[in-house]
């Protein structure tokens, strides 16, 4: 409860400040406006409906693209973790895709998709399924060898074995796979949306910035971070923590 | 013909270049229904030895049947008790149990799960997952795990040796009642003296550097073991003075061999 509060405090007072701050400076506000002006701008964005289409817009799409992303991961990540060969060679390549933030992929994905929403999704899938594929490939490599030891004892072999045990004893890295696919698609939706079409909160973001609604850009500045932390830690980090007490990776406290 | 036989075993591991031998010319006859420790200290490869008898590992040499039958891969004949419990975290306890009765109906799987779970005493614990459990308890769970699919031979790889000596005790004790009531093969590797004629019927004392065997004695008390405490001192004295004798050898041969160089 006291974490609570000090998180209240702190933040009522950061915008107490940045309100202070604007009116005594006098700074303009396509400079930076003040707190007040940004939830009047939120508060606009929220009666006209902008706010829920943009954010429905956006998550239809994230949903998409994860989706795929998830999908392609998870078979990506066995054909690695299983052949040898696909690890050295296929392997190599997706580690280094992993060094390019996926955005840079946009033009061409437009040459590819055209402007629309399927060159976003593309963005999404790229950066979400590889960091998937990574962890498959390595949640599969560490399965205890002491599971497949007493796996064998019981009967259990090639497909058998890779169902019942190895793909069950590796969920703790899928999940982890999926949280960190949700933080990269998250960002790639972003700046898809940024630089290219919409409806969406990218996109709405774009637009507010063209017309100098510094109030609206920060609004949905916050809205976005917001969202990302409330999805990464109340939803994705909660159920990490309860895989990994489950499954004996940590001790339950 | 033995029931399981094994005969002139030889086992190495390659080790930076050269090979170790780990195993040398290891030759044991188990009957039937015996309770069979194998006992030494670390390195002696007793685990080794057990690994093979399980198909886990195979020998670079030697003779290894069951009923007749050649020994090459594991098989669900013979069962086995890690040192960790091994259970299945995503599976509940009685899930773990049935693991290895695929292939039978469901009801079935169930009831023989329910009979092994009571047999180690925690019928109550079946809908529990193995991180609710205690050591002692998920160590429990997969000795009815192992028996649930009724093998010929059970294999048990110092399965108490990561457990307080209370829990240990205890253990001991539901183990010997479990081999009273199902007449098991049970092979019983440890360290412990105390524990090996605490729980068999004959004890195989193995040597290191390299593994082999140095004496099979066969260990003539009535059962449950509790009540022959005295008799039990006697035999753990005896194995001691043996394993004393046998230390010195060792020492003197490693000072010889230093001298030599």
């Amino acid at each position: 409860m006291r974490l609570v509060i000090k998180r209240l405090v702190f933040f009522v007072s950061l915008f107490l400040v940045w309100e202070l701050a604007v009116r005594l400076f006098q700074i303009p506000a396509v400079l930076l406006p003040a707190p007040t002006d940004v939830f009047r701008a939120l508060g606009e964005m929220i009666a006209d409906g902008t706010l829920f289409r943009d954010l429905g817009a956006s998550f239809m799409r994230l949903l998409v693209g994860l989706a795929i992303a998830l999908l392609i991961g998870l078979l990506l990540g066995i054909l690695l973790a299983k052949s040898k060969t696909a690890d050295e060679t296929l392997g190599s390549l997706i580690l280094a895709l992993q060094s390019i933030p996926s955005i840079v992929w946009l033009p061409l994905a437009i040459m590819w998709f055209g402007l629309n929403e399927k060159s976003v999704i593309f963005i999404i899938v790229l950066g979400a399924a590889i960091v998937m594929t990574i962890n498959v490939r390595t949640g599969i490599q560490n399965v205890s060898p002491i599971y497949l030891k007493a796996a064998q004892t019981m009967g259990a072999s090639g497909p058998d074995l890779f169902f019942r045990v190895m793909l069950p004893a590796s969920v703790p890295y899928f999940v982890t796979g999926t949280r960190l696919a949700w933080a990269f698609g998250w960002r790639a939706l972003m700046a898809g949306e940024l630089l290219s079409t919409g409806p969406g909160l990218g996109y709405t973001l774009k637009y507010a910035s063209d017309f100098g609604r510094m109030d609206m850009v920060l609004g949905i500045m916050i809205v976005i971070g917001i969202i990302g932390v409330t999805v990464d830690l109340l939803l994705f980090q909660r159920f990490e923590q309860q895989v990994r007490v489950k499954w004996g990776l940590e001790p339950s406290s | 013909m033995m029931f399981l036989k094994i005969d002139g075993i030889q086992k190495s591991f390659g080790k930076d270049g050269r090979r170790e031998q780990v195993l040398k010319d290891i030759s044991v006859d188990v009957r039937e229904g015996e309770f069979i420790s194998l006992l030494g200290p670390s390195g002696c490869g007793k685990s080794t030895l057990l690994n093979i008898v399980a198909g886990l590992n195979r020998p670079d040499s030697g003779i290894l049947q069951l009923d007749g039958r050649d020994i090459v891969k594991p098989g669900k004949e013979r069962g086995m008790v890690f040192q960790q419990a091994a259970l299945f975290p995503w599976l509940t306890v009685e899930e773990n149990v049935m693991f290895p009765l695929k292939g039978m109906p469901k009801k079935e799987a169930k009831e023989v799960a329910k009979k092994y779970l009571r047999l180690v005493q925690l019928s109550q614990y079946a809908g529990h997952h193995p991180h609710e459990l205690s050591g002692g308890m998920q160590q429990r769970v997969s000795i009815a795990r192992a028996l649930a699919m009724d093998p010929a031979v059970l294999l048990m790889d110092e399965p108490f040796g990561a457990l307080d000596e209370q829990t240990r005790m205890r253990l001991q004790g539901v183990l010997e009642e479990i081999w009273i009531e199902t007449k098991k093969t049970i092979i019983f590797v440890t360290h412990s003296i105390q524990e090996a004629v605490r729980l068999s019927d004959r004890i195989i004392v193995m040597g290191t550097h390299p593994g082999r065997v140095l004496q099979d004695i066969e260990v003539t008390l009535g059962r449950p073991r509790e009540g022959h405490l005295k008799e039990m001192a006697a035999y753990e004295e005896s194995i001691l003075e043996m394993l004393k004798t046998e230390n010195d050898k060792v020492e003197e041969e490693e000072r010889n061999h230093a001298v030599g160089h």
